[in-house]
């Protein structure tokens, strides 16, 4: 049996497993989240407190270290020093060996200096200076600067010292400074610079006698040693460790990762976002200051432990990330949650499987239930094989099923009985309906008649009427119509006769035209004879010589006389022509007239003969007086409905009173089924 | 001097009145087989047959086409005097010319004579007794008989 395919409708939350899963598994998850928050927290205290102690035991031993390498540095020079006052200050040869001495002996030193005044002992022009080393400057200054070199056999080399003009090298001028200042002789330290490659600090002791500056004296020292102890500190905690002195970086762990043109040693500390965080009040070898705060140098959340050195006052920083601080916090709290959700997951699988089984009982009993509940006794009841109380549940059921399917078979026999009774009553109820209905169905139909028949009497009135009027309108004017079409017919007869007539005419002068050009052709003979017979003459006259010449002239007249008469006759050639066109064209309108008077005739006569059809029409009008007598036979009709549906009316006011007997019977039947029932049921024992 | 004006080809020519006998209408002439061009044929005057020949194709062009104006001039074809009949395409009247005055061309020895002005254009006369040269006029005269 599956969970999720119950067919029960309860939500998950109100199912008998959707509480166990409440009661048992929410409590327990919620304990064992307590429990793990509360470990997380108190192992983050613990851790804080552990990492910051470590913290300040990390910055103390830097601190101290470099405390302690700064002092011996200075007592080194104050020994320097205090050799020069006692006795070796003007012994300028005397001085360069313990000098050197001093230097082998150790190995931390870098330079072993003295650097009098200008002829500070009298001796600058001393010519014994030229047996020294190279330990004086042109004016023969006393400024022996021992140095370690590592090319030489010996190990150390002597040149002068350089710079001490300078205004900006702290470790003579600064030295003078502040000597001046307060007046009291003590050891100088000066930032680290880089001097040759080598990075170094120097420790300077000003040389007073009697109230007067002789010179300094002092030491210059590596910080090699102090890198590798920082390296020491840092080892894999996580550290990064700094080391200020004057407003510049002496030392970091930082450098190492640095390509050496971004390395931070000798640099100035305003700049790089330190300087913010270690002004104010630094804490001391014995109690550093640890504040959490922004690591400029890498921007990480850290924690910043700060710690300041009383020789030289330089600083120690050192600095730790959070994120490594609380890495094993973490780690923790993951394992304790994993541990956890594996606790819940377990006793949610053991308390689902429980759950699931005890439901799955239950739930066969309660479709059992159902199934009896919707009447069907007819499947076996759960069979019942565990022994704890649900296996009680279930063979209760079996028993109950059994009594129940007893006292069914009784029940049934008797409800057969009622039924065909109930039938019987039915049947009767529905006839008495139907005689109901078909009652009130004669009622509607006797309405509906009353009112088609006063309908369409008022509506034949009003057709009466207006067929009436229209009748006797279209006749008249259908006849008067006819009268005119009658008169215009004729009149375009005439017309088409008078046509016919011009076009007769017009073809008669035709004909004469034809006789007129006849004879212009032979008068045009003739003049062209007569001008032949002119020429013929002259001839004749020019031959007769002088008695020729009056003939002469006569012919000359003759054939003027004919030229002109062949130009009249040319002109009515003409004249006869245009008359012969204007004619023929004449001709041709009278006939296309003629053609359109004769079909406007026969358009008259259409409309005649249509017309006539009109009239025909009204005269058909008449057939409105039948639809008249149509509606008076359907009154008719109306009346006999009325008849029929009052006859109607008694027959069913007669079926009732029968099925109004039948339904007594049936009533009697009905109660001696019911008296069966009430036995039967009798035999059964309810529960108190 | 008196002369017969007529048109060939666009141009004008004249025939001195004293040498034509008689101006007839074109009348109908008989053709006859077996002749040069411009031998028309034979047409009947006062019961006499005589020579038609054509103007046109003798002063150099086409055959005449007839017209209303188209005439037949009756004159000596040869200084003998033999008749015969010339087709003119176009007869334009009789106007009194002065050949001999100046501006008017001497022709040559052929059927053409001088030329002279008159009515704005030129007229040129022609010799009917030399419009055929005595070949031609032997051939249709032999025919003709």
């Amino acid at each position: 049996m599956t969970e999720g395919a119950a067919p029960t409708n309860l939500p998950f939350a109100r199912s008998l497993l959707g509480r166990m899963v409440l009661i048992g598994i929410v409590p327990s998850v919620l304990v064992i989240a307590a429990v793990v928050a509360t470990n997380g927290v108190r192992a983050y205290r613990s851790l804080e407190e552990s990492a910051k102690v470590q913290i300040e035991d990390a910055t103390q031993l830097v601190a101290l270290h470099i405390e302690e390498e700064n002092r011996r540095a200075v007592q080194v020079a104050e020994m320097v020093a205090i050799t020069q006052l006692n006795g070796l200050f003007g012994n300028r040869e005397a001085t360069l060996e313990p000098h050197r001495d001093l230097l082998l002996a150790n190995p931390d030193l870098y330079a072993v200096t003295v650097c009098y005044e200008p002829n500070a002992d009298g001796k600058d022009a001393d010519p014994a200076n030229a047996t020294l080393p190279p330990v004086t400057d042109a004016n023969g200054r006393f400024i022996p600067y021992v140095r370690r070199d590592a090319s030489k056999p010996e190990g150390f080399r002597y040149e002068p010292l350089t710079g001490y003009d300078d205004p900006d090298e702290l470790w003579y001028q600064g030295t003078k400074r502040e000597w001046e200042r307060t007046g009291r002789i003590e050891a100088f330290v000066t930032r680290p610079y880089i001097y040759e490659g080598e990075q170094i600090v120097e420790q300077m002791v000003p040389l007073v006698r009697d109230g007067k500056l002789l010179g300094i004296a002092g030491c210059d020292r590596s910080l090699r040693t102090i890198e590798t102890q920082l390296e020491r500190v840092r080892g894999d905690h996580g550290y990064e460790v700094l080391v200020l002195a004057r407003g510049h970086y002496a030392a970091s762990t930082v450098d190492r990762d640095r390509p050496a043109a971004e390395a931070l040693r000798t640099k100035p500390v305003a700049g790089t976002g330190l300087d913010a965080l270690v002004s104010g009040d630094a804490g001391t070898i014995e109690r550093p200051r640890i504040v959490e705060a922004v690591n400029p140098l890498d921007g990480e959340l850290s924690y910043v432990a700060t710690a300041r050195i009383p020789t030289g006052d330089w600083m120690v920083v050192l600095t730790k990330p959070e994120r490594v601080v609380l890495a094993p916090v973490w780690k923790s709290l993951a394992m304790n949650a994993v541990t956890a959700l594996v606790g819940i997951v377990v006793v949610t699988v053991l308390l689902m499987t429980f759950a699931s089984r005890m439901s799955g009982r239950l739930r066969t009993a309660v479709e059992a239930s159902r199934r009896i509940a919707a009447g069907d006794l007819s499947s076996d009841p759960p069979p019942a094989t565990a022994a704890d109380e649900t296996g009680e549940l279930l063979r209760a059921f079996r028993a109950m099923t059994d009594q129940l399917n007893r006292l069914v078979g009784q029940v049934r026999q008797s409800s057969i009985q009622i039924h065909s009774t109930a039938t019987e009553l039915a049947a009767t109820s529905r006839q008495q309906e139907e005689t109901v209905s078909a009652f009130g169905g004669a009622t509607t139909e006797i309405a509906a008649s009353v009112r088609q028949i006063s309908t369409t009497g008022a509506e034949l009135v009003g057709t009466m009427e207006t067929i009436n009027e229209h009748a006797v309108r279209s006749a008249e004017l259908a006849q008067e119509s006819r009268r005119d079409l009658a008169g215009m017919e004729g009149s375009m007869r005439k017309l088409d006769d008078a046509t016919g007539l011009v076009a007769a005419r017009l073809a008669a002068i035709n004909e004469k035209v034809a006789g007129i050009t006849a004879i212009v052709t032979t008068i045009n003979h003739v003049a062209d004879q007569t001008n032949l017979l002119s020429v013929n003459a002259a001839i004749e006259a020019e031959k007769a010589g002088e008695f020729g010449v009056g003939f002469l002239v006569v012919a000359r007249e003759i054939r003027r006389l004919a030229d002109q008469t062949g130009a009249a006759t040319l002109d009515i050639e003409r004249m006869v022509r245009q008359m012969q066109s204007a004619v023929s064209g004449g001709v041709m309108e009278m006939d296309r007239f003629a053609e359109t008077v004769r079909s406007g005739v026969d358009e008259v006569a259409k409309v005649s003969a249509r017309l006539g059809r009109i009239i025909e029409q009204v005269s058909e009008s008449t057939e409105g007086f039948q639809s008249v007598n149509e509606g008076m036979r359907s009154q008719a009709a109306g009346a006999g409905q009325i008849d029929a549906a009052m006859r109607g009316l008694d027959a069913a006011a007669r079926q009732t009173a029968t099925a109004s007997a039948e339904f007594g019977r049936a009533a009697d039947d009905l109660q001696s089924a019911v008296g069966a029932l009430k036995t039967s049921v009798a035999s059964f024992r309810l529960r108190a | 001097m008196r002369t017969l004006l007529f048109e060939h080809g666009g141009e004008r020519y004249g025939l001195e009145v004293a040498r034509i006998v008689e101006v007839l209408p074109a009348v109908r002439w008989r053709p006859l087989g077996g002749l040069p061009a411009f031998a028309l044929g034979v047409f009947e005057r006062h019961g006499q047959l005589l020579p038609l020949v054509d103007s046109s194709i003798l002063l150099g062009g086409g055959p005449t086409a007839l017209r209303v104006g188209s005439r037949v001039a009756v004159a000596p074809l040869a200084e003998s005097g033999t008749l015969g009949g010339i087709l003119l395409e176009s007869v334009l009247g009789l106007e009194e010319i002065d050949f001999a005055a100046g501006g008017a061309f001497a022709g040559a020895a052929g059927p053409r004579g001088p030329v002279a002005r008159h009515g704005g254009g030129t007229v040129q006369l022609v010799r009917p007794d030399r419009l055929l040269d005595r070949e031609q006029l032997a051939r249709i005269l032999g025919e003709a008989a």
